[in-house]
């Protein structure tokens, strides 16, 4: 019976398809409800400082429950192009927003399907000055399954230290707003240029009121950065703790080495959380697929002739810039239109394809030449991604 | 019309190299102008448009289910001609040529867009993209339309079934996506030994699931959910696609094929400048003028020459930039063809009907007419290739190369 049913479903979503054809039916249900798989709808764009917003954000229902600490890839649209960036999830539906926040006495709830990110607009950023700023209610956003590793487990420890830096605080916020209850002495340090960037203040207090977890703010503009020798000074007792810490590279990197050094580092759990610099000068190293062996280019002349010049099998077409027929996805890096000098530059995941008869790379930069043609050397894969704001 | 080099004081040899560096120059700039300031307006166009376009095929779809009623049935095959024109022009053709692939929406975007035309889209963005625009008009290499079966100029050999070509036009014309969808397996090819067997086989397998396909929603699915209206809903759907293939081709056939444009031979390209690509697409191209709906149903090809610059300018775009592209022209005497649509493919298709006789006799003709008209049979040729409206009068020099080239 139930094979029949599931028959009868696939027979009608195979008619569907041929009757939205040659366009997927999501597309026609797009038409009433914007909110489909793989979208979500900006409800409320909150203020937290002067740089930063918290955006409420209604995901389809599909879309997989998140653990607390988690993250995801949004892609927004900016000035019409699509950028993708990693933020943190800092509540999840059914938990409770600060009610300073959220303007009312109690709080409100975050509905079902819904979820909380905190954005500090970077100076200078393509999209975090957006979403922090100027997105507005009703717009739509991509997002991908929450992924991550950073969350507490099954059974949370005794002892936990927090340590946090700018928007390093935004993964401990979900991870706050959940297990609150589950902590007992915990400890949280978190370094601000000032106690006007810190984000989530009032809810750090109202923490604190529960009894269940302390909260250091270390002002950097006042005290100078926060750094290893200063978190064992406040909180002595940092070696017997579990820790979990996140920020700028260089403050995870002088955690890193200092916890290490004392025989602790499997009592750090770190997330690591950057604005990735681009290269926008000429020259660097190409591959021509994520596993291919490296070639130097000097940026000068166009990647379909370094790359046929080094065996590979480029598609190619008119070489002149108009017909596509050689473009092939930048996974990463940056690369220069020869006619314009406009760069263009890849985050993993977006969808960037680059004409390679009249680009030059900018820099290091990643293609997908279609595996089939791709006749080069097989070598280990490019370094992880850092994850991206900015 | 002759292929352009073979005139004396041909338009292409026209302009010294110095002269077509700086049209490069000029024209660079314009693109780079529109570059600057792409972004959310035009990304909001191309989303408005999108929808529109599948509002008006569901509401149209919904509507032919009663279609045994005879104001529905006009209606909604109205709505889907519409629709089906709008998809095909507006939306496939441009985004398969990339105008919006800097938008990294993988749902809008030229490697991944599918078109309702029985030709794949690959098929089409190599037979198009790649052949058509780079050999815009070059005999021998631009198969567009009309070369493989129309004798489009006096160099094309005539043949015992060119006095038919006539005819075949509007064969041509009724079933145009399954021409294109033809010409895009590139059979010739095959039988010259250029394209393998393995690669022919495939694209034809590809094609022959497009049309299974599209004609299993077109000609099947959709009338048997009529009902009691089902062959109502299948004429419907047939007169749709009768509609976007006529008006398909007759936009197509006004951009390349009125009077006033030329065609080159392959010697003509070989090395060629920027500047010399640049004019050879001015002049292998024809603009229909006429208002904001007709452009957005033409695909904005009525806008022609800006698309054959700028093939992958967003093409809400080429409105804004024509009267600069008509202004270099006229400064470089550069002639800019435009016409109202029934003059454009009235001359389109008297240049199907006056290329169906061979060549002495088209002479003939016009000494005929000549003597009659009491004119030299050159002047009657070019009284025959009138339907040019020039929107900017050509400076002196270029009038001078115009009479000697109407002479030829």
């Amino acid at each position: 019976m139930s094979e029949a049913l599931a028959r009868i479903g696939h027979y009608r979503d195979g008619a569907l398809k041929i009757l939205a054809g040659p366009v997927a039916p999501r597309q026609y249900r797009a038409l009433f409800n914007a909110v489909q798989p793989g979208t979500a709808r900006v409800v409320e764009r909150r203020r937290l400082t002067d740089r930063a917003s918290a955006l409420l954000i209604q995901t389809h229902s599909s879309w997989p429950r998140p653990q607390p600490g988690q993250h995801l890839g949004v892609g927004v649209d900016v000035a019409g192009t699509r950028r993708w960036r990693t933020y943190s999830i800092t509540a999840m539906a059914g938990q409770r927003l600060s009610g300073e926040l959220s303007g009312s006495a109690t709080g409100k709830r975050v509905p079902a399907h819904h979820i909380e990110i905190a954005v500090q607009a970077i100076p200078g950023g393509r999209v975090s000055p957006h979403l922090a700023h100027t997105i507005e209610p009703g717009e739509i956003l991509q997002v991908r399954p929450a992924e991550g590793e950073f969350v507490l487990p099954a059974r949370v420890p005794k002892r936990v230290l927090f340590l946090t830096a700018g928007s390093g605080i935004t993964p401990i916020m979900g991870i706050l707003r959940h297990h609150l209850s589950d902590l007992d002495q915990a400890t949280l340090v978190h370094a601000a240029p000032t106690a006007a960037d810190v984000l989530f203040d009032h809810e750090l207090t109202a923490f604190v009121e529960s009894g269940r977890i302390r909260v250091m703010r270390h002002f950097t503009t006042e005290q100078g950065r926060l750094d290893p020798k200063s978190v064992a000074q406040l909180v002595p007792e940092y070696d017997t703790c579990e820790t979990w810490a996140c920020g700028p590279p260089e403050f995870l990197d002088h955690l890193a080495a200092f916890w290490q050094s004392q025989g602790l580092e499997h009592k750090l759990h770190v997330e690591r959380f950057q604005p990735r610099l681009r290269h926008s000068g000429s020259g660097g190293v190409v591959r021509f697929s994520e596993t291919g062996a490296p070639v130097a280019s000097d940026g000068s002349g166009p990647l379909l002739a370094v790359g046929e010049a080094h065996g590979i099998a480029m598609p190619s077409g008119c070489r002149m810039g108009i017909c596509y027929r050689c473009a092939v996805p930048l996974v990463s890096g940056s690369v220069r239109d020869l006619r314009t000098g406009e760069v263009t530059s890849a985050e993993p995941g977006e969808h960037v394809t680059v004409q390679t008869c009249i680009s030059g790379n900018a820099g290091d930069c990643v293609l997908s030449v279609p595996p089939t043609l791709a006749a080069s050397v097989s070598q280990s894969g490019v370094g992880l991604m850092e994850r991206g704001a900015g | 019309m002759t292929a352009i080099n073979q005139k004396p004081g041909p338009w292409l040899n026209d302009l010294d190299e110095a002269t077509l560096a700086q049209l490069a120059h000029e024209l660079d700039a314009l693109r780079d102008s529109v570059l600057r300031e792409r972004g959310r307006d035009d990304a909001r166009y191309i989303r408005r448009v999108i929808r529109v376009q599948r509002t008006l095929e569901l509401c149209s779809r919904l509507l032919l289910l009663a279609s045994a009623v005879p104001p529905a049935w006009l209606a909604g095959t109205t709505g889907l001609s519409v629709a089906k024109i709008l998809e095909n022009m507006e939306i496939g053709h441009n985004v398969m040529h990339g105008q919006w692939d800097w938008m990294h929406d993988p749902e809008i975007h030229s490697s991944t867009w599918e078109w309702d035309n029985v030709a794949p889209s690959a098929h089409w963005k190599h037979t198009h993209n790649e052949l058509h625009h780079q050999f815009t008009n070059v005999l021998g290499r631009d198969n567009d339309v009309g070369y493989n079966v129309l004798r489009m100029d006096e160099d094309q050999d005539w043949t015992r079934w060119t006095p038919f070509q006539l005819l075949y036009n509007v064969a041509l014309a009724a079933t145009f996506e399954y021409s294109i969808g033809m010409y895009g397996i590139e059979s010739e090819l095959y039988k010259t030994g250029e394209k393998s067997a393995d690669d022919f086989h495939a694209d034809a397998e590809e094609l022959k699931a497009k049309i299974v396909r599209l004609g299993l929603r077109d000609y099947v699915l959709f009338p048997l959910l009529s009902g009691p209206s089902a062959p109502a809903t299948l004429t419907a759907n047939l007169t749709a696609n009768l509609m976007r293939n006529l008006w398909t081709h007759a936009v197509i056939f006004c951009g390349h094929f009125p009077e006033g444009v030329e065609t080159f031979t392959e010697t003509a390209i070989v090395d060629e400048s920027d500047g010399a690509w640049y004019l050879r697409q001015m002049l292998g191209s024809a603009n229909i003028s006429g208002g904001r709906l007709l452009h957005i149903m033409t695909g904005n090809l009525s806008f022609q020459i800006e698309h054959h610059l700028f093939p992958d300018l967003p093409s809400n775009r080429y409105q804004e930039i024509a009267p600069e592209v008509a202004a270099i022209c006229a400064r470089y005497g550069i002639p800019y063809t435009t016409g109202p649509m029934p003059q454009q493919v009235a001359s389109a298709w008297l240049k199907v009907l006056r290329l169906s006789l061979p060549n002495p006799a088209l002479a003939g003709v016009a000494g005929i007419r000549s003597r009659v008209a009491g004119l030299s049979p050159g002047r009657v040729i070019a009284r025959l290739k009138r339907p040019i409206v020039r929107r900017n009068p050509a400076p002196v020099v270029a009038e001078q190369n115009r009479a000697v080239h109407s002479e030829h």
